[in-house]
């Protein structure tokens, strides 16, 4: 590659600055710090005795994240698919990087909306006297946190930067997919029963974005000094934690993985 | 019978492609296109709409890519990893311009992270000529002025080479003539060479020294503008009512039975001598506009 390329830190750097430009950023910013009244009232209604099965994540808190962190793979890139980004083939940098580095760009402001909302939630729960037990979190559970909000994040910026008709891409994307893991429950359960929808479940979509990242880190948290074990399951102050559920976290990425590997394999082809 | 030439010499290229074939399924939209246009030239790309103009450009941008031959640009071959759109400056075919909510001032600087030869003066200058507002935002702005902040953007890190895709579509009367204006100072003060597809032919009468034009995907002709003027003629004649008509490439007749008006491919003084024996004569013998010139080879190939 010639010298006078733009590199990939050059362009995320580009991208950076631009979402910041065209207040994508400020709106991201502006429902991080609503997310974060959500969580405050969510903590204030909380009875005192009940303390202790609080994460520093609360469940309600964990399923907005990745509504917020969806639309935002929505908004990013908002009416900007290929067709509309004419002009800007002609910038010297590599087809491949510059799109993983629009992607990238908007997965980092992610990550920065998230972890200011997680500490002012932080904050807020340590107000009230009762600071969360971070210590001693395994990789993988930070890992298995931060998934369910990146994984919705992947998932819709790949239709935003690949269609006009992102919003309705994703929404019918859902509705399938729901679908479809209603019916191999169903037939999961007939053949297997119960426990059979309980091991789909722990490989599915829903638990590596909705459940996991809570449970992930209740789990570190609070397993030491209050976990039995019945059967294959953790019990956590009367929540059931499946260890399996850092699984979900690993086959979905891997999958997001290959998706996008694949797009823009697609893209480059084209 | 000569052949329309499809091959233009000289002793550096600044767009060459060799053997370039892109097919949409069944559909061929380039075919074996060997495009020559020399450094420092103004080439037109005439041809119909679906001719291969635009895939064309794309394949020389490197945003997709040819299923067989070589394509370069400044020398550098074209291909995703952007290496010849260093050199490249590119008004696509249509106005849409990303990121709506961003001004015109902030687009100009995202664009300039990319270009180590952004020339901030010059973008400025072209601003001020094109009439346009830094402050105004993307959306607000109309389709002409979506037009001329692309010209800006193409033309403002002083590229080596020129893809203009429809670079007048959109501009009302007064604009298209700065934007002719414009180029031409550009290349005065930044040689470059320029690749114009359009369909409004008659604006770069002008302006255009090489000519090639494309139909279904093949280069039916590529010439330098001279060799066109001299010698695509209209040829206007009396002849006798039982003359036998020479043996002449003719492109298009015209005229009555007394007075014909031929078209025809040829060095004018073989013509005219060749008429002149067959016992008609000649009243005229003038040189075709760039317009009625393209037309005229764009219907040639359906005799």
């Amino acid at each position: 590659m010639s010298a006078a390329t733009i590199g990939w830190s050059d362009a995320l750097r580009a991208q950076l600055v631009l979402l910041v430009r065209v207040g994508r950023v400020r709106v991201l910013l502006t429902i991080a710090a609503l997310a974060v009244l959500f969580s405050s009232y969510m903590i204030w209604r909380t009875p005192s005795e009940d303390f202790r099965i609080l994460s520093f994540v609360l469940m309600e808190m964990q399923v907005l994240l990745v509504v917020i962190a969806a639309g935002w793979g929505i908004a990013t890139w908002w009416h900007e698919p290929p067709a509309r980004r004419d002009p800007m083939l002609a910038l010297p940098v590599d087809l491949t990087q510059h799109e993983l580095a629009r992607i990238a760009a908007g997965a980092l402001w992610l990550l920065v909306a998230f972890a200011l909302t997680l500490a002012a939630s932080v904050i807020v729960q340590a107000s009230f006297g009762q600071m969360p037990v971070i210590r001693g979190v395994a990789p993988a559970a930070w890992i298995a946190l931060f998934s369910g909000p990146l994984l919705a994040y992947l998932i819709t910026v790949t239709a935003s930067t690949g269609t006009r008709r992102s919003l309705e891409l994703v929404l019918a994307g859902f509705v399938a997919l729901s679908l479809a893991y209603g019916i191999v429950s169903g037939l999961a359960f007939e053949r297997g029963g119960a426990g059979a929808v309980d091991r789909l479940s722990r490989y599915s979509l829903f638990m590596a974005l909705g459940g996991v990242g809570t449970e992930t880190v209740r789990t570190a948290s609070y397993a030491p000094d209050g976990s039995t074990v019945q059967e294959q399951f953790r019990v956590v102050y009367g929540s059931y934690v499946d260890p399996h559920w850092y699984d979900a976290s690993v086959l979905w990425w891997t999958l997001a993985g290959f998706a996008l590997a694949f797009v823009l394999w697609r893209r480059r082809r084209a | 019978m000569e052949v329309i030439p499809t091959v233009v010499t000289a002793s550096r290229w600044g767009i060459e492609t060799a053997g370039l074939t892109r097919r949409y399924g069944a559909t061929v939209a380039l075919e074996e296109l060997a495009l020559t246009v020399p450094e420092g030239a103004i080439y037109l790309l005439a041809g119909r709409n679906g001719a291969g103009k635009t895939t064309l450009l794309r394949v020389l941008l490197g945003v997709i890519r040819a299923d067989a031959g070589d394509a370069f640009v400044g020398g550098v071959r074209s291909g995703p990893n952007g290496a010849a759109r260093v050199g490249i400056g590119y008004v696509p075919e249509s106005q849409e311009t990303p990121y709506g909510a961003l001004r015109l001032r902030d687009l100009l600087a995202h664009v300039a992270r990319y270009r180590r030869s952004w020339d901030g003066e010059y973008a400025q200058h072209l601003m001020r000529e094109l009439e346009l507002d830094a402050a105004s935002r993307i959306e607000a702005l109309s389709k002409g002025q979506l037009r001329r902040v692309q010209l800006v953007l193409a033309l403002s890190h002083r590229p080596g080479v020129l893809l203009l895709d429809e670079p007048t579509d959109g501009l009302d009367p007064l604009a298209r003539d700065v934007v002719l204006r414009l180029l031409v100072e550009h290349v005065t003060d930044s040689p470059a060479t320029v690749l114009v597809a359009t369909h409004v032919v008659q604006e770069m009468d002008r302006l255009a020294d090489h000519v090639g034009v494309l139909r279904e995907g093949r280069l039916i002709a590529q010439l330098t503008r001279d060799e066109l003027r001299s010698k695509l003629r209209r040829y206007r004649f009396r002849a006798p009512a039982d003359w036998t008509p020479p043996e002449l490439d003719v492109a298009h007749r015209n005229g009555g039975p007394a007075e014909h008006e031929w078209t025809v491919w040829g060095e004018e003084s073989e013509v005219s001598g060749r008429l002149a024996s067959a016992g008609a004569a000649v009243s005229a013998a003038a040189p075709l506009t760039l317009d009625e010139a393209v037309i005229t080879l764009l219907k040639l190939e359906d005799r």
